[in-house]
């Protein structure tokens, strides 16, 4: 078996972004579309303020929303980890950019398809890894098999404030002091409002409709036995 | 008042619209609809089933991966360009033709009496064919009141809601979940409820003799006073 | 001096009061500048020689410890340019001292190889090779007599300053109104020459001033405000950071925007030069640019910029 864990260690990360343009150089990405983008986290006062870049990028979720919502099932999450699209069945409906809890999807309005990190499948098939970690100057990103003993994955994600973003295969290293709650986002939020999108409403609706449905059939069947058995037309009254 | 014929024509003539400001007795049948009452649902039905149409194919599971890319690219366009007609067309045709027989429709329908709930407790029966006296309703029975209600309700929703997700790039991102989930929802209510309406209307015995008053206005006068005697009683006589 | 050949360095935007290089420059009989790109220096030259940028030349070999590595061209020039060493050559060729000149990069770089066993296809084929009878680099100690970090130096006192560094205060002061003016780099450009590339431009368009709450809020500017920062050698508009991590009377820029080429079409004029704010100050004994030592004034510039 083989199960991907993603570890990025924000208290080396440079914010130089290489890790941005390498992604979109791998995958074709006009420059203003960015599967992974730094920002800066501030917090406290000067001269005790505290900072730290912070990635933002899609964590292939365990159960992601992005995959739930996708009417035609492009969108999928495989046995290895990594959440792929298949891009001839994308309709650009944009579903998936709006439950996204990390906004990680990007609308390519060439392709007419809402694209979205990999992971790199294409090259962890081929045992190469992919091009963010490849390229990240400071080795802040690390990317390794929880299946695989030998994987440095292990050690990097016991290393002193680490925390698992929840639901996903993905770690970061905060800095000394700054807590995941403040820097880092929570994707749990909002979930259940997808939940109850697509596993209660949508199918109670059709539930609905379908038994509006079968209430008329059952009607028009019981009148048209009635009409069979005899009688004049009824017309409901007196 | 209803036209007469001109003096000078002797052949005649096509029955018209009447210009009125509500329904009315003549003979032996009923002025049920007036025109723009009838234009506004129509443009009203016909949208809707369109939009409904276009937009199960998003909802229902298989059904966009089935058609593929293209037609669901179509269906998409369809579904915002029509939605201009389900936006713009019904309420002021109401209000310039029909303000008072509207206005009438919009009051009334969120009154229950006894009657009404009674009606609603029977009709059940009467929809399947059992036998059941079902007590004297006005313009509207309880059923078509509620039919009225998801109307007056559903479109404001399904309108806001559909423009909003027109620019859901736009919208923060719970927003835009609750507002795709609000617009799916809503949609499938209407639609089960246009399933019955649309049954009702041209299929069930007791129901379809209804049906002209939605296309020339006018309804047989025994079906009226027989389902709706506490309306009919009250309606002028006009020549 | 009458001539000025500037290569690969753009010192109208990166050494200082650019205002000064401008007026210095167009007193020169001849400028030439020899860049890969239209820069600010470029803008006031007689001649610009454009150089092929590195995927479209080969480069003396580099040499790091035990490793050797080469920049080795991976396309034909796309426009009419040439590599800075054939440039350097055909000048001196025109002036009649080409002979000092007569080889090629390969030549050149083959014989700087000699001595490592190595040739030059191998070295092209690999791109980066190990000198099996260097010594490898050792980044325990440093390249100093002691192999530390001194801050006795018998070298500095020879050349007119003194063993033990000692502080020389600068010459300006944030006094009033005024704010000492910082700079320094980000990591997603390099210094003041890829704010046009487009992956770099789309990641940073522009600088932005850094400047502390109390500072920000005394002169009626919040975050995103465009503002106006001056002194007596230049004024440039870029909008404000409000931010904790700067002191209360300094304020910082990033350096290498603010370009003043329209060439450049994505960077033209977008953020600041720093540079036009600082003198051309050399520093006694070591020679280095004096970067850092100005105060400005930052106000809320009205309007668009």
């Amino acid at each position: 078996m083989t199960r991907y864990a993603y570890f990025i260690d924000l208290s080396i990360c440079a914010g130089c972004e290489s890790c941005t343009v390498a992604c979109q150089n791998k995958n074709g990405l006009d420059p203003n579309l960015a599967y992974t983008r730094i920002h800066r986290y501030e917090a406290g006062t000067y001269p005790d303020m505290l900072g730290t870049f912070v990635v933002n990028q899609c964590l292939h979720c365990d159960d992601p929303p992005c995959a739930q919502v996708c009417p035609t099932g492009a969108t999928q999450k495989t046995a290895e980890g990594p959440v792929v699209v298949e891009y001839d069945q994308c309709i650009g409906c944009k579903y998936c950019m709006v439950a996204c809890p990390y906004d990680a999807r990007v609308f390519d309005e060439e392709k007419n398809a809402a694209r979205k990190c990999t992971e790199c499948a294409d090259r962890l098939a081929v045992g190469r890894k992919p091009a963010c970690v490849e390229t990240c100057l400071t080795g802040a990103r690390i990317i390794g098999d929880l299946d695989d003993p030998k994987s440095i994955i292990h050690e990097a994600i016991k290393r002193p404030n680490t925390i698992q973003m929840a639901g996903t295969g993905f770690y970061f290293r905060l800095p000394p002091q700054i807590t995941s709650q403040e820097a880092l986002a929570d994707g749990t939020k909002g979930t259940g409002v997808v939940y109850a999108w697509q596993s209660v409403l949508q199918p109670l609706g059709q539930l609905f409709m379908g038994g509006a449905a079968a209430a008329l059939l059952a009607s028009a069947a019981a009148f048209a036995v009635k009409s069979v058995k005899g009688g004049g037309a009824d017309h409901g009254h007196e | 008042m209803a036209m007469s014929k001109p003096a000078s024509d002797p052949r005649p003539q096509a029955p018209q619209a009447p210009q009125v400001s509500g329904p009315f007795r003549q003979g032996d049948r009923v002025y049920r609809f007036l025109t723009a009452e009838r234009i506004a649902h129509w443009a009203h039905a016909l949208s809707f089933l369109v939009l409904l149409f276009t937009g199960l194919a998003l909802v229902i599971r298989g059904v966009a991966a089935f058609l593929g890319g293209e037609v669901m690219g179509a269906f998409g366009l369809t579904h915002r360009i029509v939605a201009v007609v389900f936006t713009i067309v019904a309420v002021p045709t109401l209000i310039v033709g029909a303000r008072k027989s509207a206005g009438d429709w919009v009051r009334g329908t969120f009154r229950f009496d006894k009657d009404d709930v009674r009606f609603l407790m029977g009709f059940p029966k009467d929809f399947f064919g059992l036998k059941v006296k079902l007590p004297d309703q006005g313009r509207f029975n309880a059923g078509e009141k509620i039919n009225s209600i998801l109307q007056i309700l559903g479109w404001p929703t399904m309108v806001i809601t559909g423009w909003m997700l027109v620019w859901k790039d736009a919208l923060p991102r719970q927003l835009g979940v609750w507002t795709l989930t609000i617009h799916s929802f809503v949609a499938m209510l209407l639609g089960a409820a246009v399933l019955g309406h649309i049954y009702l209307a041209s299929i069930h015995p007791h129901a379809r003799p209804g049906f002209t008053g939605m296309t020339s206005g006018w309804v047989p006068g025994w079906w009226a006073k027989g389902h709706y005697k506490k309306w009919y009683d009250k309606l002028p006589e006009k020549q | 001096m009458k001539a000025g050949i500037f290569f690969r360095i753009n010192p109208v935007k990166s050494s200082g009061d650019s205002a000064r290089w401008i007026k210095a420059l167009q007193k020169l009989e001849l400028v030439v500048a020899i860049d890969t790109q239209m820069s600010e220096t470029a803008m006031y030259a007689h001649y610009v020689l454009p150089e092929s940028h590195y995927l479209e030349r080969m480069d003396v070999l580099s040499v790091v410890g035990d490793t050797i590595s080469i920049r080795q061209p991976v396309i034909k020039p796309l426009y009419d340019t040439k590599p800075g060493y054939e440039i350097i050559q055909s000048l001196a060729k025109a002036c009649g001292v080409g002979e000092y000149f007569n080889f090629t990069m390969e030549q050149y770089n083959q014989a700087q190889l000699g001595p490592s066993g190595w040739t030059l296809p191998q070295l092209l084929a690999k791109g980066v090779l190990k000198v099996a009878t260097a010594t490898p680099p050792d980044y325990s100690k440093l390249p100093t007599q002691s192999g530390k970090a001194e801050l006795v130096h018998e070298g500095y006192a020879k050349s007119g300053g003194t063993r033990v560094v000692g502080w020389v205060p600068p010459k300006t002061q944030p006094e009033g109104d005024r704010l000492r003016l910082l700079h320094g780099h980000q990591a997603v450009h390099s210094n003041g020459y890829t704010q046009n590339v487009p992956a770099l431009f789309a990641r940073m368009p522009e600088n932005v001033l850094w400047i502390h709450p109390k500072t920000a809020s005394a002169r009626g500017i919040k975050d995103g405000d465009l503002v106006e920062v001056a002194n007596e050698f230049g004024k440039e508009r870029l909008k404000a950071k409000v931010t904790e991590g700067i002191r209360p009377d300094c304020v910082w820029m990033c350096h290498g925007f603010g370009t003043m080429v329209p060439e450049q079409r994505l960077a033209f004029g977008k953020g600041a030069n720093d540079g036009a704010l600082y003198p051309i100050l050399v520093t006694p004994v070591s020679g280095a640019l004096g970067q850092g030592d100005a105060t400005v004034t930052v106000r809320k510039a009205g309007g668009a910029k």
